[in-house]
Formats: structure tokens, sequence, C-alpha cells
């Protein structure tokens, strides 16, 4: 059954995904397999595929039903253990925490109210016991097309309600006798804590990431720059670590005179422990199965081969938690691995040099790695391969093992921490170099998030890539079928044959994204902001929540997009421009048009000083000017002067798009809307509703006149100004007006071919 | 547990992407131990399958080698071999494989090409699949019939419907001696090959001289045409090595 094994986990894989909610695309893809296999397999394989196809089905089932909650939303008091460590972020606690009753896992939020509190991070050791006053809500759903989900990111971990702490303290927590698994995570913490106190500064945060999984301590340029450049595999325990901890291990069990089978019994006992302090991270399980495996096979005189420890690990992983399947993490690991070892015979084409040989490693797990990436990241990078052969060794030839040594040697001789002085200094223009080339053009290729009918060609061309490099032992067909495979990702985000008009939600603001099909444009009115808000130093976060950095770029990135035509700004307000800064660096903005005069406000003129700093031209939208691309015109219909007031004085877009007649109207309330009467006979379809439909807008008579037929409210879900109001809605609603609500429709898409076009939703 | 047949080392044997999504079964050699195997592909001599590309140009005539054009100027043996088909180069690895296999009497190596030795012959129209023969001398000292086995193992049914009679090594005579020399081979009293359409099994091919003594056999008693398949294909250069038995 040698190598067969492999045949039950695509079995087991096959029943998971029809159990548990999956793509469509998924699906097809794994039934065709599955249809394949039940016609070629024979004997005990086809059997052994059958059986494994169904426990998948009823493992998939099984967890799917008990992934449930029974608690109800509220107010109370929950008596909680704390299950994993806690982690402060300024003023922000939270933690995973296990309700002592019911055992339903929750994610606690707690907002500090002091300083001193940041100490809560340290005194609350998992295993502790706290009472815990606060509400319990469900966690944000996602509220934009392709938007991270953070409800069923925490349901798939088993989280139901997210509990917010209205206090917290350490009177109301008592410490109770730990578990071998919550004092293996304190160990952690105390390594953690004893890198930081001994540790050169910049070499801290890796080697927290590198030593013990914790990648908090990195900064964020960092971390986006290895990103972008496709090594942040690195900063994580991956299955490379393991194999390097594993073999440094059992060399110095060698040397200091135990036998091989001791070495061996010993690693078996110390793995699992080591998978906990690195923070039990996908691959990281997925690599300490793998090696206990096989060790484990030395005592039963190696009976399957590396395919098999893969595959009885993953059928093993699944059974304990199949949600692990939607994590990227996962994903990369398996897909991965199974790649590398498939491809045995294709790394054996490149001549047997240690680069030759690192350069077919490296090129596999790209490729293989590729549909992955452009599903969850929307992009992949160009210079990634040369930067894998350069960082891979260096990490995991130099840096892992040398801090690896040192810190386990500065418990024993604490001013060995010395000689690390010298490398602190290398490391850290490597890693200002590394975060410089990250900002080079073509760093990172934006190809926005594969539809179902791209992810089955990627998957197809990425099995024939290996299939046919592997049959005619040349690269050549791999790189064509890799050049169509990328193209097939890229092409039809960038010539839609559909045209959209989206009204992101982006809270209470606006933020409309008009793209034409066939790249004949992209517009963007308005960007959305938060008000600042100032803050204590120690208050701040590592990453406070932006709308441009955690909304609108990443819509973008999903979409495909890395050009804005235009960035009309209305006028100068946070809550629709205030995000537009934070655009600059990462869109192509061809010019910026605001309000005439608005630039003498502070929101605007701020934003126009940072535009000038990415170079971005910035105009003056002028009364009655107009463009056309396509079949879409456009013309700027407000204000008439000069003289910027407010508001009233937001620009104001007429539009001809998908066959419809649309105003966008910024805030424009009753005064610029009469004026917009009396100089036009107005004769709309659709109307962006002024003012986030607040009651100085949308009036009577300007509803009578222009007669909409459909109307959009950008307004933010339980915004404090209780925008839409009802009155708004009633005039709205007499006229027969449809209406689309931001607030409570999330995203709301106008999607149009030619002069047909539906308007849909991301909730119902 | 399997090893591979060669290198008796199973870490080596590793599933491949095709093997993974077409469940052909695996190679019985490593991917170590296939490597240095060389297959005959490109433009090849169109009677013996000689590649074309590593020989001059002046000793190919119409993508025919000049070896078969002498042989067709043979009146003897003019057109009695519609063709030879080799899979490998007799190259060093090839070398060692056949001397394990037919001189140290590995018979299990019968294996290891059997499904390429398959899939050629199903290329090949024919009703007969016949061995070449070993004397009983030879297959006394052998064991077994290396061309037989490698028939067998490739799923065919040969039958042995010719004999030889023990003569003095091919590789000692020159080839003129060959040419003329007597015919070692002859078809066995009650079987008939009249009207078959022969597909001959050996395990190299060298100069060619074996399967047209044999497809002369053959056509003389009747058989309507006779192809040849063989393993390995010598480059002609090593004319001392091996048209044994």
């Amino acid at each position: 059954m040698r190598n067969q094994v492999i045949y039950a986990a695509v079995g087991m894989f096959t029943g998971l995904v029809w159990a548990l909610p999956a793509l469509t695309s998924i699906r097809a893809f794994l039934t065709a397999m599955a249809l394949l296999f039940m016609i070629r397999l024979s004997g005990k394989a086809k059997s052994a595929f059958f059986m494994f196809m169904f426990i998948g089905f009823l493992t998939g089932q099984f967890h799917e039903e008990r992934n449930v909650t029974l608690l109800k939303a509220g107010e109370g008091e929950w008596e909680v253990t704390l299950s994993a460590p806690v982690r402060v972020d300024g003023d922000r606690l939270q933690a995973v925490v296990t309700t002592v009753q019911a055992k339903e896992k929750l994610q606690l939020f707690y907002r500090l109210p002091s300083e001193a509190q940041t100490e809560l991070e340290r005194q609350l050791t998992p295993g502790t016991v706290c009472r815990i006053k606060g509400t319990l809500e469900r966690p944000a759903k996602a509220r934009n097309r392709h938007a991270f989900d953070y409800r069923v990111f925490l349901e798939r971990q088993h989280i139901f309600w997210q509990l917010e702490a209205s206090e917290l303290s350490l009177s109301s927590c008592f410490s109770q006798k730990k578990t071998w698994k919550e004092a293996v995570f304190a160990w952690r913490l105390k390594g953690i804590d004893h890198i930081k106190s001994h540790f050169p500064d910049n070499l801290q945060p890796v080697a927290a990431a590198l030593l013990f999984g914790d990648r908090t301590m990195t900064e964020e340029t960092v971390l986006e720059a290895y990103q972008r450049l496709g090594i942040i595999h690195l900063l994580a325990i991956s299955g490379l670590h393991v194999g390097l901890i594993t073999s440094l291990l059992y060399y110095f069990f060698l040397r200091i005179g135990l036998t091989k089978e001791a070495a061996r019994n010993l690693l078996i006992g110390i793995l699992p422990v080591y998978s906990l302090l690195a923070g039990g991270s996908p691959p990281v399980v997925r690599a300490v199965l793998m090696t206990l495996l096989v060790l484990l096979s030395f005592r039963f005189q190696r009976t399957f081969s590396a395919l098999d420890a893969l595959s009885i690990s993953f059928i093993l992983v699944m059974l304990y938690d199949p949600y692990l399947l939607y994590q990227a993490g996962f994903q990369l690991s398996y897909l991965i691995s199974l790649s590398l070892l498939l491809s045995s015979s294709i790394i054996l084409l490149v001549p047997s040099t240690e680069l030759g040989k690192m350069a077919a490693i490296t090129a596999v797990s790209q490729i293989a790695g590729l549909p992955v990436l452009l599903y969850h990241f929307f992009e992949f990078s160009l210079y990634s391969f040369i930067a894998n052969l350069f960082f891979v060794p260096f990490y995991s030839l130099l840096v892992l093992p040398l801090l690896l040594i040192i810190f386990l040697l500065s418990f024993v001789c604490p001013a060995i921490v010395m000689l690390l002085e010298p490398f602190a200094f290398v490391f850290r223009h490597i890693e200002g170099f590394t975060v410089e080339i990250s900002r080079w053009p073509f760093a990172a290729v934006t190809t926005g998030r594969p539809e179902e009918w791209q992810l089955i060609l990627i998957a197809c061309m990425w099995a024939c890539t290996f299939v046919l490099t592997e049959k005619w032992k040349g690269v050549k067909p791999a790189s064509t079928l890799l050049f169509f495979m990328l193209a097939s990702a890229l092409v039809p985000h960038l010539y839609s044959i559909e045209g959209e008009v989206s009204f992101i939600d982006v809270g209470q603001g606006d933020a409309v994204f008009i793209q034409l099909p066939f790249g004949q444009g992209n517009y963007l009115i308005d960007t959305g902001g938060l008000l600042p808000f100032e803050k204590e130093e120690w208050q701040k976060r590592k990453k406070e929540f932006t709308v441009g950095k955690d909304i609108l770029l990443p819509y973008f990135k999903s979409m495909g997009v890395r050009r804005l035509d235009k960035l009309i700004l209305t006028h100068s307000d946070y809550d629709h421009i205030g995000a537009a800064k934070e655009l600059f660096d990462e869109l192509e903005i061809k010019e910026l048009v605001i309000s005439p005069g608005s630039e003498m406000k502070p929101v605007m003129r701020e934003t126009i000083k940072e535009a000038a700093k990415y170079h971005v031209p910035v105009r003056y939208g002028k009364y009655l000017e107009t463009w056309q691309a396509g079949a879409a015109f456009f013309q700027i219909v407000s204000p008439a002067d000069h003289l910027y007031e407010g508001n009233n004085d937001s620009l104001a877009v007429y539009a001809v798009i998908g066959g419809k007649k649309w105003l966008f109207a910024g805030d424009m309330e009753a005064e610029a809307e009469r004026e917009l009467l009396t100089r036009f006979a107005l004769d709309i379809d659709i109307l962006k509703v002024g003012h986030h439909g607040s009651r100085s807008s949308t009036t009577e008579e300007f509803l009578s006149e222009a007669a909409p037929e459909e109307a959009v409210i950008s307004a933010g879900r339980n915004n404090r100004y209780q925008h839409p109001h009802g009155e708004v809605v009633d005039r709205l609603l007499k006229h027969q007006v449809r209406i689309w609500r931001t607030d409570q429709h999330g995203e709301v898409t106008f999607t149009y071919r030619g002069k047909e076009g539906t308007f849909s939703t991301v909730f119902p | 547990m399997s090893l591979c047949l060669l290198c008796e080392e199973e870490t080596n044997r590793q599933m491949t992407w095709r093997q993974f999504f077409t469940l052909v079964e695996l190679p019985l050699l490593c991917g170590k131990c296939l490597q240095p195997f060389e297959r005959i592909t490109g433009e090849c001599c169109r009677l013996c399958s000689r590649p074309l590309a590593v020989l001059d140009a002046s000793f190919s005539i119409d993508g025919v080698c000049h070896d078969c054009v002498r042989w067709e100027k043979e009146s003897l043996y003019k057109g009695v071999l519609s063709g030879n088909v080799s899979l490998y180069m007799y190259n060093e690895a090839m070398k060692a494989f056949i001397a394990r296999f037919k001189y140290r009497g590995d018979y299990l190596l019968a294996k290891a090409f059997a499904e390429e030795v398959r899939q050629a012959a199903r290329k090949i129209p024919h009703d007969m699949v016949v061995p070449v023969p070993l004397s009983e001398e030879r297959l006394r000292e052998r064991g077994f019939n290396q061309a037989e086995a490698l028939a067998r193992e490739a799923g065919m049914k040969p039958v042995n419907v010719l004999e030889r009679s023990h003569a003095e090594k091919q590789s000692k005579k020159s080839r003129e001696e060959r040419l003329r020399g007597a015919q070692v081979f002859r078809l066995k009293e009650n079987s008939s090959v009249h009207r078959k359409t022969i597909l001959l099994i050996d395990d190299i091919y060298t100069t060619g001289a074996t399967v047209r003594y044999i497809a002369y056999v053959l056509k003389q008693a009747g058989a309507a045409g006779v192809t040849s398949l063989t393993l390995a294909r010598g480059q002609g250069r090593e004319r001392e090595a091996v048209l044994e038995e």
C-alpha cells in the first residue's frame, strides 16, 4: 500500500468539501478527480478511497453539527478560563477564553482604562480563571465583497461571540492548577520575555518569530515588505524550521553519546511540546506530525514514505479539526509539501549542484502555492523566486541556527548574547534593504480574486504545469502554461466586459467606485474616512484601523484594480476624503479632482499636501466640465461658483453609465439641490442620496422634479447621526423610489453589460 | 514493500505527478536508477530505428541507415524484415542492466521495462509473438530465455516456434562470415507460421543479423510479415560487444 495513502487523503478531502461549506469550483474539481480515481483505481486503493470519502463526509457533518453556539447575546457576567496568551495592543486587550460552564470559546476584548493595566498581558497567564462583566456580541461580518469576514473567521475557530468586557481586573481572577498545555504556553511566554530582556533590540522580533512563532513584535513595514516579496513564510515557523530543529537536536543527542534509538525516542517526546512552544500553527503541526510518523516508522522498519506520512498527517488533522482547511497557511503548507514530494523527478532534471537543487525546489514551491496566494492575497510577487533563493538559506542556515543556539546558551551564560551584536548590525541593513526592494515596481502584481471559473482554469493549468514538465522533461511547456495561468487570473479583471458602480461600505461616509468595462476607466468618488481621535502614546495600537488600509486598499486589490483615472474628492470632510491620503502610496492615481476652493479647509489642504509628496496632480472640478469614456458620460453639475462654503459646495457629478442616468450628489443639501433644479431640467434614474440621507437633503421638490427610480444611501451601521433620517426614507418611498442602504445592505453594487444592469448587495 | 529493482533502495522511489493523476503503476526502478537510461527518440532509420541524429549524414540514404541499405542489397535478405523497433540506446547503463539480467540471471529485471515493451508492441500490428530462441545448451546454462522473459512480463503470449542449434558465438565472426554463415535457426516440427504476421522479440539489436536470419526462416515458412522489437539498440560502434545469443 506504499504511496497509496494519498488516495485515502484525497478521498477524505473530497468527502469534507461536500460536507462543509465550500466553493463550487473546488467541489467540481475534486469531484472530477474523484470520478477519475473511481475509474482508474483498483483493489484496496479504491476501497480506501471510497471509505475515506465517506469518513470525510461524516467528519465534516459531525463537526458542522457540533460547531454551534448555545449562548445568547446580551449583558451579563461570565466565568471564563484564559485558554491562550493574552495580547495587549495599545489600549486594547484581547484573548481567547473558554466559559467555565458551557466550555464555549469566546473572543474577549477589553479597552484598558489606564496605562498601568497594560501589565495584564503579563499577569494573565493561560489557565487563569476570571469573572468578567460585559456584553456578548456577534462578531462583525464582511460588509464588502471579498473582504475579510471576522465572523466566519472566528466561527471556523469555534468562536461565535465576542465578549466586550466592561471591567476586568486582576482581583476578579485567580489562577488554578495549569494543565500541561497551559504550562507549555507559560514557558513560551517566559521564553519570549527572555528574548525581550536579553537580545539586541532589532533581533528581538525575528527571534520571537522564529523561535516561538510570535510575530506580534515585528514591525508592520517589515511584515508588509516580506508579504510583498513572498517571503513572509520565513517569519512563520514552517516545516523547514521543524526539520532543521529536529536535525540539530538529533545531531546534538548523537554527539553527547546517545544511541540513535534513544535519540529518536527523545525526539518523539520533545516534538509535540515544541509544536506548542512554537505556537501550534498548521505548518508546524503538519511538519511535527510528519516527522513523528517518520520517526515512529523506524520502529516498524520503515513501512511508509514521506508521501504516506503527509497523507496520514492530513487525515489525522482533518479528523481533529476540518475547519483548518480554510486557513491559507494550512493550504499552502500541504499543497507545497505535496508538490515537492511529487516533483522529485522534476527536481532531478536540474543539474544536481546545491544551487541548482535550491532553485528547483524554490521554483516548485513558488508555483505550487500560486493558486492559494491568488485566492487569498489577490497578488503574486515577481521577485519572490529570487528573494526566496536568497532568504531561505539565509534564514534557515544562518539566522535560525544562530538565534537558537545563542538563545539556549544565554540561559547558561547571558554574556554570550554579545556575540549577536555584529550580526544585529548586518541584519538591520538586510532588513532595510528588503523593505527598499519591496517598494520597487512589480514587487507585487495585483491580480484580484479569481472568480470561480478562473479558479477551475487555474487549478487545471496548475496540474498540467507539473504533469507536462515531468512528461516532457523541460521547463518550456511549463513556463508557457504558467504564463497563461497568470494571464487568466489577471486579464479578466483588467478587461472585464461588465462595468460596475459600487457603493463601498466604508462605515459612516461615502466611497463610490465606478469601474467602466474593458478597462475604459476607474473612478472613485470620495474615500470615506474616520474622524481623527486624539490618543495618548500608550493607547496607540501597532496598526490602527483606517478606512484606507483596512477597507479600500484590500477592496481594490481583490478587484484587481491598481489604477484610478480620477479620484474625485467632493468636499473637505473626513467622512468623504479622510482616507484619500492612504491610497496615494499603493494606487496609481492619475489626478485628484476637488471642489473649487475646498483646499482652503484643513482636511483638504492636508490631503493635497500628501498628494504632492506622491506627485499626484490636483485640479478643480470645473462647473459643466464633461468627459466621455467608452459609452459612459460624465458632467460636473455643481457647484457653479468658486467660493467653498461646505456641504452645499460638494462636487456633484451627473453621469450616464450602463444606460442609466445617475446623480452623485456628495453632501449636497436643500440649497444646492434647489440651485441644481433652476439650472437644469433634471431627470435621473439613480440617485446617490445627498448627505447620507440627512433631513436637510433630498427635498420633496427635488424628488418630484428629478424623479429617480432608485436611490442609494451611503451611511454607517448604527451611525451616531442616525442617518438616514426617517423623513427622507418616507419621502423616497412616497415617490416609489427603491432604496439601497449601505448601513443595511453592506456594499451596494450596480453591475451592467451594455445598457442592462442590476443591483446586488452583500447582505440581502 | 517494493524496492527499486536495481539499487534496492526504496527512498528513491517517489510517486510522480503523472502517477498521481493517471494512476499508472510506479516504475519498478527509482528515478535515480532510471535516469541514465536513454530512450531512443527523434529521427530514426525507418527500418531498424537506429537514431540518425548521431550518425553522419553520409551514412543514411533517404531515412534508411547505411547498414540497412546494405542488408537490403543482399538478395537473400531483401525485404524479409518489415522493420525493427528498439526502445533504449545500448549505453553503459543498459549494458550493465542486460549483463545483470541475462548473464547473471536476474530474471526480475524483465519486469523493469515491461510497460514500455507492452506499449511499443501494441503499436506494431501482429498476430503472433515469437521470441528469439536460445540453443538448448545456452538455455540450460542461463535457466531462462531473456527474449521470452521480456515478452512474457510485458503480458504477451510468446510462442516458441523456432529452435537454434548451438554454434560459435556471433561476436567472434566477421560480418562476411555472419552473412554467409550457416543458418542456425529452424522452424520446430509441428509448428506453423503460415500467413501469420509475426512480432519477433529480442533483448538487443546490434547488426540486425539475428533478426534477419530468423525473418528469413519465418518468411520461407510462409509468414506474412516479420517485425522485430528489441529492448536495446546498439549504436553499431560496439561491434565487438554483444551479438551473442
